[in-house]
């Protein structure tokens, strides 16, 4: 794994050595970027883990668990249905999950690939048609949720199969 | 958003409140912006690194020398579109999906709708739109680095597997979907 990472920077860095680009101040540039990227994170994931904290600290999970044996299938759903709406929010699960079964068991699995299969549909949407005043139907949404929900089957599908 | 984070506060308090967890919930009402900010220490940072890395795959032009091998299969799918410079920038915005440059995709997807929304001359949504959101949802990749690393941060052992299945998902997930939508999705004429 680390070969393949490795070989993408270093391929990466190649190529604008040959091409005579400025690697530096490109570098310095994405940086930059990142740090706004990473800032606009911060309030939404903030917001998420007061809902975590709030939601295992009052200890419905607990009374949950004593029902039903297998409470990570709730938590993969909660992040099923968070995914399209935000990505920090996803991401933020997706450690909680990782924290609690560690990294290699089956619900982290789950949670890896619904968090890295699809994107934040609603968010896009709104991106993409809103911002240039183009009127929405319907069929946008059923077709968008209809891919997402493909995913999902297939994600269950490979699971099983090789896991 | 607001509904459901306001309620689920809601709830849980009056919940902690029946069963005389109020304390602890108060407790750890406390440590969140700790442990938001640890997360973002150890996240973030990768976040921003690789965001470095990737403008320079984008300031050296790969994702224009990568584009070309998808051209047949974009005039295949969208059929309708004679202008050249448009194809050209949907075969960018699928290379920077498959290259794991999900931030550089988002302002070419941005350039290619203003002028999709030019040729049709109206305010209507048309298929190839539709086409290039779920292109972009179900964003095929073959480089996923950012995940992974975060995988390797927390010592997982089965780095190939979940590299070789994450090309799987996400190359038959959005190849269905496109082939759905393009099957029985029909613009509206009104």
């Amino acid at each position: 794994m680390i070969y393949i990472i490795s070989g993408y920077i270093l391929i990466t860095i190649i190529i604008a050595i040959f091409k005579k680009v400025d690697g530096y101040h490109s570098f310095i540039n994405g940086i930059k970027d990142g740090c706004n990227v990473v800032l606009n994170m911060f309030p939404s994931l903030l917001a998420f883990v007061l809902i975590i904290e709030c939601i295992s600290s009052c200890g419905i999970i607990k009374d949950i668990m004593k029902i039903t044996n297998h409470s990570w299938i709730i938590q993969i759903i909660m992040q099923m249905i968070v995914r399209p709406f935000s990505s920090g929010s996803s991401m933020s699960m997706m450690l909680n999950i990782y924290d609690m079964y560690g990294v290699d068991s089956i619900p982290s699995l789950f949670s890896t690939f619904i968090h890295s299969s699809c994107d934040t549909l609603f968010y896009m949407i709104t991106l993409y048609f809103s911002s240039f005043s183009i009127v929405l139907n319907k069929k946008i949404y059923i077709y968008g949720i209809l891919s997402i929900i493909i995913t999902y089957f297939l994600i269950t599908f490979i699971i099983f199969l090789f896991f | 958003m607001n509904k459901i984070w306001s309620s689920l506060i809601l709830f849980t308090f009056i919940y902690a409140f029946m069963h005389n967890r109020t304390d602890i919930l108060i407790e750890h009402l406390f440590l969140v912006p700790e442990k938001t900010i640890t997360l973002l220490w150890n996240i973030g940072g990768l976040i921003i690194l690789y965001n470095g890395i990737f403008q320079i795959a984008i300031d050296a032009k790969l994702i224009e020398r990568i584009g070309f091998l998808f051209r047949s299969f974009v005039k295949w799918l969208m059929p309708n579109i004679k202008n050249q410079e448009i194809i050209n920038l949907v075969c960018a915005n699928i290379t920077a999906n498959l290259l794991g440059l999900g931030l550089a995709s988002t302002p070419i997807a941005l350039k290619i709708i203003t002028k999709m929304k030019e040729e049709a001359n109206n305010n209507k949504v048309t298929k190839e739109m539709l086409l290039l959101l779920i292109i972009n949802v179900t964003s095929f990749t073959i480089f996923p680095l950012t995940i992974i690393t975060i995988r390797e941060k927390y010592n997982s052992n089965l780095g190939i597997y979940v590299w070789i299945s994450l090309i799987i998902i996400t190359f038959i997930s959005s190849m269905i979907s496109l082939i759905i939508t393009k099957w029985r999705y029909h613009d509206i004429h009104n």
